[in-house]
């Protein structure tokens, strides 16, 4: 009997932590603001590094590189690429994206996949004064988690560096699951 | 034109063996069906295969907000006890309970399995994986249920009651920690 109670315990030991498991994949991001001939922000070129097991998942979808390209821009395009823009709180509005590119890497003896794209700003933003841009990545199946981990990953660019500093931080009070991050492009008069 | 991807039908093929409350449910149900196996096997296995389905499309066109989890557990101490009990099969109202537990179950497992949503991976993959899912859900429970059904009368019956009541005190403990928001 004692026998019987020890191995139940151990299959449940087993079995709980895999219970509460609900699939979720991190995306490594990097944002690089892109400005045209007046100093004014254009657009946002991003890559995002997708994680070992997504990765792995996609490329044993049996699909040509471009071919899924074409498929997941499809796709974030109705999920408006998990990316919102905020200037000062209010929404930047953005539009279609049309220069992507997904290759495949290798990180730390893992085969991975980049995907870069460029987010156009509907019009664009003098980011000179005081102004703060914030980049806000959610997914609405809460499946894909896109984090920079630090403002290495942020680069303002040569037009903005002297009056704009990035900053990222963890969302404070945040209970459940991975910590996520506040994105913002601090900037002052110039 | 959807394609057969064996790549995702694989992927769903595993999924249940690989989500322990699924599993947990299906070896306790399957237990059950094969103990009860003289009322009406086949035609148990057959509508719970059919409300596997249903679960797949209530889940793909209506949002439900159920807790999956705990009704997946629930079922599984259920199916478990009456495993344990080892009701005579004969009466009506056990042929009922059965029948009713295993289309609940096969709805919920249905309801429960969703394919991993990413963008760049579209309907192909969505059909394969749900494809291979009811297959893999569907096999599992038939190819125990029918070992449970040979083993029914084996040691008068205490072996699968034996396994019932390992299987009610996983699900029993699991739903403890569940419904008190532990983790271990």
């Amino acid at each position: 009997m004692k026998k019987t109670t020890f191995l139940c315990l151990l299959l449940s030991l087993l079995i709980t932590p895999s219970v509460y498991a609900h699939f979720h994949y991190e995306i490594n991001a990097t944002a690089t603001l892109q400005a045209n001939e007046k100093k004014q922000l254009k657009a946002i070129a991003m890559s995002w590094v997708y994680n070992e097991e997504v990765s792995g998942i996609m490329l044993r979808a049996d699909q040509t590189l471009n071919d899924l390209s074409d498929g997941i821009m499809s796709d974030l395009l109705k999920l408006d690429y998990f990316t919102r823009l905020e200037f000062n709180g209010k929404t930047v509005a953005t539009t279609d994206v049309t220069s992507y590119k997904l290759e495949k890497i290798t990180q730390n003896n893992k085969n991975l996949l980049k995907l870069s794209f460029v987010l156009p700003l509907k019009s664009p933003l003098y980011l000179q004064g005081k102004n703060t841009l914030s980049i806000i990545h959610t997914d609405a199946g809460a499946s894909a988690s896109v984090f920079y981990r630090n403002t290495n990953h942020l680069i303002v660019g040569s037009s903005f560096t002297s009056f704009c500093k990035p900053s990222v931080s963890a969302v404070k009070d945040f209970s459940h699951g991975e910590v996520p991050e506040t994105v913002n492009i601090n900037c002052r008069a110039n | 034109m959807i394609e057969f991807s064996s790549t995702w039908f694989l992927d769903g093929l595993t999924h249940p063996l690989e989500t322990p409350s699924h599993l947990i449910l299906l070896v306790g149900l399957a237990v059950l069906l094969g103990q009860q196996g003289n009322a009406y096997l086949i035609r148990n296995l057959l509508l719970f295969s059919a409300s596997i389905i249903a679960g797949f499309v209530i889940n793909n066109y209506f949002s439900l907000s159920i807790n999956n989890e705990l009704i997946l557990l629930v079922l599984a101490l259920l199916v478990s006890l009456l495993v344990i009990l080892r009701l005579d099969y004969r009466v009506a109202w056990v042929q009922f309970v059965v029948l009713i537990l295993g289309i609940a179950s096969g709805t919920i497992l249905g309801l429960d399995s969703s394919p991993i949503i990413i963008p760049g991976l579209g309907a192909n993959t969505f059909y394969n994986w749900l494809f291979g899912a009811a297959i893999g859900i569907s096999t599992t429970v038939l190819i125990i249920a029918l070992v449970s059904f040979l083993l029914r009368n084996l040691l008068q019956g205490i072996v699968l009651r034996v396994i019932g009541s390992w299987i009610a005190t996983s699900a029993l403990f699991v739903l403890t920690l569940f419904l008190t928001n532990t983790s271990l």
